[in-house]
């Protein structure tokens, strides 16, 4: 199920405010993204990519008096009230300041956060890539009143924007499924392999979260150990089949909105899929366009390439059936 | 930077054969990575391994919660100068768990490895989650304990790696080197039990969400957190 974030506070009379962030935007390289927005960028440029906020206004004075008014609607002192910019790595557990200004100072219409690589640790950090947050914090302590912001750093309007990183791959790895999780997602004790789906496979460039296959956490021990054993290529192989059932079915649900190519889906989870079944088969085996095309008509037989793309598979089930 | 790594599945595969005692040279086994700058030198680390080493073989009932804090300044030193593309490298952590701290994590968290089953002790080795991988969470409160202080923090209150890991590292506050000590330093004047500090910590969490908490000083941090302590709502 897809899911909404709402940031949900108790001032109202910041509407003004809330309305100048969302008019900002992060241009890296040549890319603008605009507030709310997530640019995904190949891992090679990531650590060098230049990134600017840009602040709406036409000139510098047209953008301190709007600025002010807007401050000044709110309640608030313009003298009270700062811009600051920061950058997250999540993983890291790193939040660095990249700008901070009275918005009394002005504000330029571009303000470079990274030039070439030698930019804050939460921008060089890919693995999750970052987070761009800009705020107007009120910087000053005011006196308490119902519904309006007084304590000293809270923010009064916030921008977000998520920066990235494109691996190419499906990159999927199990996770093990505990007695715990199996009370959170209702699994009997039997359950041995569950998959979910976070959003749709057909979304452009999917995150390390878009795809989580559990498995059953001494299943999983054991395969870790033992992953190039008859049982654990099985297993695998099983799994890999799971994930293009799993796939398969949501794309079922709208296969109305199916695009008519390949390319089209090329890098959300269905393509990668496509392209790492494409892979595995060889040059003998179902092209990406073959699969796609396949899974557009009919389903059953999209499955079958997929099992067939899995070379190996008939002589791994053929030879454990022999040892029993 | 030149820096070594190891891969995921090579990484339990190693560990599950060091558990049947097998020697296993993992610094000839790793993969050297390129980056910019020099080669990472190791030679800080094997130290700190080795002072680790020795503590675990002189036994006499040490907590092992309190021998993991009193190292994680130091591995944070060690660490300070490595680029974060480095840090952010899952391989990096995970040779470091077997090229150096193998021996300290399996005393550490010595009920995990019992068994030998890799879903129960690769989180504490595969560097996925920082703050479960043993020598990254070590990193992550020395240096959230060590920037812009003087490092007290992370030994200031015995038997803490769940509070550091479930209240701090967890959460927003781990963002907040200021906050996140504030609420150690509390705990330490006056400790509270498991649920109140569980319920002190949600406080904590909500008051933050409607600040930038990276910008209080150290006196606001402080007066923040006793108020989530005090529960009263009257600031936060």
């Amino acid at each position: 199920m897809a899911r909404e974030r709402r940031v949900i506070r108790p001032y109202p009379t910041l509407a003004g405010l809330a309305a100048f962030s969302r008019e900002l935007v992060l241009r890296v390289a040549e890319s603008e993204v605009p507030e709310g927005g997530r640019l995904v960028l190949p891992e090679s440029t990531y650590s060098s990519v230049p990134i600017t906020l840009l602040v709406p206004g036409a000139d510098d004075a047209a953008r301190a008096s709007r600025i002010s008014a807007l401050v000044g609607d709110a309640g608030l002192a313009p003298g009270a009230v700062e811009f600051v910019v920061f950058a997250y790595s999540q993983r890291l557990r790193l939040a660095e300041k990249l700008f901070q200004q009275r918005v009394t100072d002005g504000l330029p219409a571009e303000i470079p956060l990274a030039i070439g690589v030698d930019r804050a640790d939460a921008l060089q950090a890919s693995r999750k890539g970052a987070i761009i947050r800009a705020f107007l914090v009120l910087a000053e302590e005011g006196s308490r009143k119902p519904l309006t912001p007084w304590r000293r750093w809270t923010w009064l309007s916030c921008a977000e924007f998520r920066i990235g990183v494109d691996s190419g791959t499906l990159g999927i790895t199990p996770i093990p499924l505990t007695p715990q999780m199996r009370q959170e997602f209702r699994l009997p004790r039997g359950t041995m392999r569950f998959i979910r789906l976070d959003g749709s496979p057909l979304e452009d460039a999917p995150d390390a979260d878009s795809v989580q296959i559990y498995v059953d956490e001494r299943l999983l021990g054991s395969l870790v150990a033992n992953h190039a054993s008859r049982g654990g290529r099985l297993l695998q192989a099983q799994l890999f089949l799971d994930l293009g059932w799993a796939i398969a079915s949501h794309v079922s649900l709208q296969s109305a909105d199916l695009p008519p190519s390949y390319e089209l889906v090329e890098n959300s989870l269905l393509g990668r899929f496509i392209k790492a079944v494409s892979s595995e088969a060889g040059d003998d085996g179902p092209t990406v366009v073959d699969l796609y095309r396949e899974l557009r008509s009919d389903r059953s037989r999209f499955m079958a390439l997929v099992e067939a793309g899995l070379k190996d598979l008939p002589q791994t089930i053929l030879g454990s059936m022999e040892e029993t | 930077m030149r820096y070594p790594t190891l891969g995921e599945h090579e990484t339990l595969s190693l560990a599950s054969r060091r558990l049947l005692g097998e020697h296993v040279g993992i610094e000839t086994i790793a993969e050297w990575r390129i980056g910019t700058g020099p080669k990472w030198d190791p030679a800080a680390i094997r130290g700190i391994a080795v002072s680790l080493s020795g503590r675990i073989e002189a036994g006499g009932g040490q907590s092992p919660d309190d021998v993991e804090a009193s190292a994680a300044n130091a591995v944070y030193e060690a660490l300070r100068e490595v680029p974060a593309y480095v840090l952010d490298e899952q391989g990096f952590w995970r040779f470091l768990s077997l090229a150096y701290f193998w021996d300290f994590i399996v005393w550490r968290q010595s009920g995990s490895f019992d068994g030998g089953n890799p879903a129960r002790f690769a989180t504490y080795i595969d560097g996925k989650s920082l703050h479960e991988c043993v020598p990254s969470r070590m990193y992550l409160r020395g240096r959230i304990s060590s920037v812009g202080h003087d490092g007290s923090a992370a030994t200031a209150v015995s038997q803490s790696t769940d509070l550091w890991r479930s209240h701090i590292l967890r959460v927003i506050t781990g963002y907040s080197p200021k906050i996140a000590r504030a609420l150690v330093f509390r705990q330490a004047n006056a400790r509270l039990a498991t649920d109140e500090i569980r319920e002190v910590a949600k406080r904590l969490n909500r008051a933050q969400t409607n600040l930038v908490p990276m910008l209080l000083t150290e006196e606001e941090a402080a007066a923040l957190v006793d108020e989530a302590a005090r529960g009263d709502g009257s600031r936060v």
